[in-house]
């Protein structure tokens, strides 16, 4: 088994990112603009997928739409032009919750 | 992973960024998030469990100026303009034009993001609208109206003239997109109702906007100008305020009298007229439109370009729409409920095509809750219908419930009136969409025929299907009226003729194929033309049972009248509807005639076409023979017969013939070229006289079911004539070639020929052929 475990790809060693699959999440791009949206897929290079985005526009910066949120549907944002990325509490509790009712065969 | 320029100038502007705070819900991962992300293997996406990769599809990516509509907002100047600048008479009118154009742009399926919505006039005013009609104004603040300087001329122009106007093309595109929102108009096709979450004054009353309208062009009216010019442009706002009222106030009347709504019509086709004498006074203002407004409407597309059209093709534009919504009132003319029918049938054929608008107004104004006109019953128009084609006996509609067949009849004429009501609806669809709605159509006809064949043959329907005399050499044992199946099997014939004829019109198929589906469509002109007989045969004899049976009656009154005997009760004459019997035999010959013409001028387009094969000009599909390979199969002649004809694989009658049957009727070895084409012209002459003296039947009773669009065939027939006459000159040219039989294939063609389809000024189901010889 133990052979068998170390031929297969580490599998184990990404496990982690999942965690934030699903989340809720607030990506602050180069330039100044803020993405919130639900991670639904990364790589290597944080190369982000979110779904059911919205737009904010940087601080400070004049437009005729004002400070509002503004819905763009799904995005992918290049991992280069990402500054920050913060996750949505509940939404982080949320999924650690449902992670570890999956990995007990829990039904949820 | 190598750093580029573009990473270095990211990296430097990113110390410079300012970013928010993060909220007290939300949490920092940048670094767990980042260390975490580098343990996955290069190549691999890690993705929820419900995600997949093709979902991605549509994803935007953000920072890509070709796919991210926000950098677009980010680096326009579209902050810097500002709506409550004083503008001259001449920008006013500028803005007011341009404001026109784009809004015809958006009447022929162009989004409101790429036309009236890149107006930054248009903007601020939806931005400032809070539901309140008293909001639409250019000031800074929704609850907070500027103060305006009545005397001073810039202001009241822009804050009174463009204001309102603006407000007026608002809520036309609103009143406009309600009605496009219906069963006859396809989204994103025919137009795009998306409003990106922007609310298009809906629940603010056109009267109110009316009246703020023609409250400024009165006011403009009355100001004069020292200056020639100013007052000029003054005199064109004021129209253009007047042309906004009136075509509001006819979208505000649709219920109106046609007399009524007809006037106003005319009135603005006039009025349109005059726009274009003060068009070119205007001063262009082309920072009052941006692109860059996507990047801040609601809206996951990537970046689209405006779209404005000349001025001059949009008052064309919207002259044929108002052209459009006055000819639909004709239908108001009608004289028989098969006026309508035919009406609809012209509309749908129409060119150029109408605008959406018009086609979801005949949709929603007369076939209104699948009622003709809002009040005729589906189940009038089909007995109508079949009255027309048939004049079968009036029984047939009027069976009492205790009749043993009332069941089942009752059932087909809620499967006819549904099969009727879909056929007039796709009648407003755009011709790709008819087109494909018909072969989904000709299925339901088919399953309706077959319902009526069953009917009409079972023993409790003996009394509709009596044997017809006169005919003892039918082998299947005489002529029976059948006139349900009939009515069936005609239309369904006719839409089959449609589809290949659309084909033909919607340039589906190559030159190579035009010899099977002009083959094909001659066979179904063929037996539609034998049913025409039929049709014919069953009212003649019907009509001779039922004069003499009045006959006999007639001589057994005059007997009891001599003996003095009480005259019985007169037994009822019910082989025919005696009295619908002119209009049928009216109505049958002029089919019969226009099927003969379609079929001459079929035949001579076949000829032509065979020469082109004999020739070696038009090379037909290869088959296996010349390549066996498996590439080859796919395009296998036998495969394209089965393809074209498949929309017509699963129609019991008129079967689709075996492919065999194609081959052996369109072998071409007893053909010379100069016998084929003295034939091509021989059927093309042949139509061009027939066509004439079909055009000599103008007398109304000659025009059934044919008042509304007499004069729209008139049109189609100068079409199929001047296409006879183009024909008629390629012939000649290919005479001039003095083309040699090619040896089928092996030897190049020496002189090569050109070959185009024009399809402009001619019949759309027959475009011409233009050949031009090509010295090698």
């Amino acid at each position: 088994m133990a052979d068998e475990s170390s031929s297969l790809p580490p599998v184990a060693a990404y496990e982690n990112v999942k965690e934030f699959m699903s989340v809720l999440m607030m990506v602050s791009t180069t330039d100044g603009r803020q993405f919130c949206g639900t991670l639904m897929a990364t790589d290597r290079d944080r190369n982000l997928i979110l779904s059911e985005a919205s737009e904010q526009l940087p601080v400070g910066f004049q437009s005729r739409r004002g400070d509002r949120f503004r819905y763009v549907g799904m995005i992918a944002i290049p991992g280069k032009h990402i500054l920050r990325i913060d996750a949505s509490k509940d939404s982080l509790k949320a999924r650690e919750m449902l992670l570890k009712g999956v990995s007990r065969g829990a039904i949820i | 992973m190598s750093t580029t320029a573009t990473d270095l100038a990211d990296e430097a502007a990113s110390d410079q960024v300012k970013l928010r705070p993060v909220v007290s819900s939300y949490v920092d991962i940048t670094d767990r998030f980042t260390a975490e992300a580098a343990k996955i293997m290069p190549g691999q996406l890690v993705m929820m469990e419900s995600f997949e990769l093709v979902n991605s599809i549509n994803a935007l990516e953000i920072m890509d100026p070709k796919m991210d509509t926000g950098v677009l907002n980010l680096r326009s100047n579209d902050a810097n303009f500002d709506v409550s600048a004083p503008r001259s008479p001449q920008e006013i009118l500028y803005i007011m034009d341009e404001l026109f154009a784009l809004e015809m742009s958006w009447c022929t399926g162009c989004a409101l993001s790429q036309t009236i919505y890149t107006c930054l006039y248009i903007e601020h005013l939806l931005n400032n609208f809070n539901g309140v009609q008293e909001s639409l104004h250019f000031g800074t603040r929704a609850s907070d109206p500027p103060s305006i300087d009545q005397n001073d001329l810039d202001q009241f122009l822009l804050h009174h003239a463009l204001r309102s106007y603006a407000i007026g093309v608002i809520k036309t595109c609103d009143l406009m997109r309600r009605q496009l929102q219906c069963k006859g108009i396809f989204e994103e096709e025919d137009a795009v109702t998306e409003t990106y979450g922007l609310d298009l004054l809906q629940f603010v009353s056109p009267g109110y906007i009316l009246a703020v309208i023609e409250a400024a062009a009165f006011q403009i009216e009355c100001k004069t100008s020292s200056s020639d010019t100013t007052q000029q442009v003054l005199t064109g706002i004021a129209q253009r305020l007047n042309l906004r009222a009136t075509t509001l106030r006819t979208m505000m009347l649709a219920e109106a009298p046609p007399a009524m709504l007809q006037q106003l019509y005319s009135a603005c086709i006039q009025m349109a007229d005059t726009l274009s004498e003060t068009h070119e006074l205007a001063v262009a203002v082309p920072t009052a439109f941006s692109m860059a407004v996507q990047g801040r409407l609601e809206c996951g597309m990537p970046p689209r370009p405006l779209l404005e059209m000349p001025f001059a093709k949009a008052v064309e534009l919207y002259q044929q729409l108002q052209t459009g919504m006055s000819d639909l009132l004709r239908i108001h003319e009608y004289g028989s409920i098969g006026d309508i029918v035919s009406y609809f049938e012209h509309f749908a054929l129409r060119l150029p095509d109408e605008l959406p608008y018009v086609r979801s107004q005949l949709h929603q104004q007369y076939l209104k809750d699948g009622r003709l006109l809002g009040k005729t019953t589906m189940r009038e128009a089909v007995i109508s219908d079949i009255t027309d084609l048939c004049s079968p006996m009036p029984s047939l509609f009027e069976i009492p419930s205790s009749h043993p067949a009332y069941a089942a009849l009752e059932d087909f004429y809620v499967q006819a009136e549904r099969c009727f009501e879909s056929y007039l609806t796709v009648m407003s669809h755009n011709k790709c969409r008819l087109r494909q709605r018909l072969c989904g159509l000709i299925l339901d006809w088919n399953a309706l025929q077959a319902v009526a064949e069953t009917i009409e043959s079972s023993p409790e329907m003996v009394q509709f299907s009596l044997v017809l005399q006169g005919n003892p050499d039918d082998p299947s044992g005489g002529l029976h009226p059948l006139p349900l199946s009939s009515w069936a099997y005609y239309r369904k014939l006719k839409m089959m003729v449609w589809i290949v004829f659309l084909g033909f019109e919607l340039d589906i198929y190559k030159l190579d194929e035009w010899p099977l589906m002009l083959w094909y469509v001659d066979y179904l002109l063929g037996i539609t033309d034998t049913h025409f007989k039929r049709l014919e045969t069953v009212v003649e004899s019907m009509t001779a049972l039922h004069q003499q049976q009045q006959q006999q009656q007639n001589t057994a009154a005059k007997k009891n009248r001599k003996k003095k005997q009480p005259q019985q009760s007169a037994q009822k004459l019910d082989y025919i509807n005696i009295e619908a019997v002119p209009r049928t035999t009216m109505l049958l010959t002029r089919l019969r005639a226009e099927t003969e013409i379609f079929r001459e001028i079929c035949r001579g387009y076949l000829c032509l076409v065979a020469v082109l094969t004999l020739a070696g000009i038009v090379n037909p599909p290869r088959g296996a023979q010349t390549s066996p390979s498996s590439s080859a199969l796919r395009t296998s002649p036998e495969l394209l017969y089965r393809i074209r004809l498949k929309p017509f694989g699963p129609i019991v009658a008129p079967e689709v013939p075996p492919y065999e049957t194609y081959l052996q009727l369109s072998d071409l070895n007893n053909w010379t070229i100069p016998a084929l084409l003295d034939n091509a012209q021989m059927s093309l002459n042949g139509a061009q006289k027939m066509v004439s003296q079909l055009n000599k039947l103008t007398r109304p009773e000659h025009l059934v079911n044919a008042k509304l669009v007499g004069e729209s065939m008139t049109k189609t027939r100068l079409l199929l004539l001047r296409s006879c006459i183009g024909m008629n000159v390629s012939i000649m040219r290919l005479r001039q070639m003095k083309l040699v039989q090619s040896d089928g294939g092996e030897r190049e063609v020496k002189r090569k020929v050109k070959v185009t389809i024009e399809q402009e000024n001619y019949h759309p189901f027959f475009p011409v052929l233009v050949f031009a010889e090509n010295e090698q």
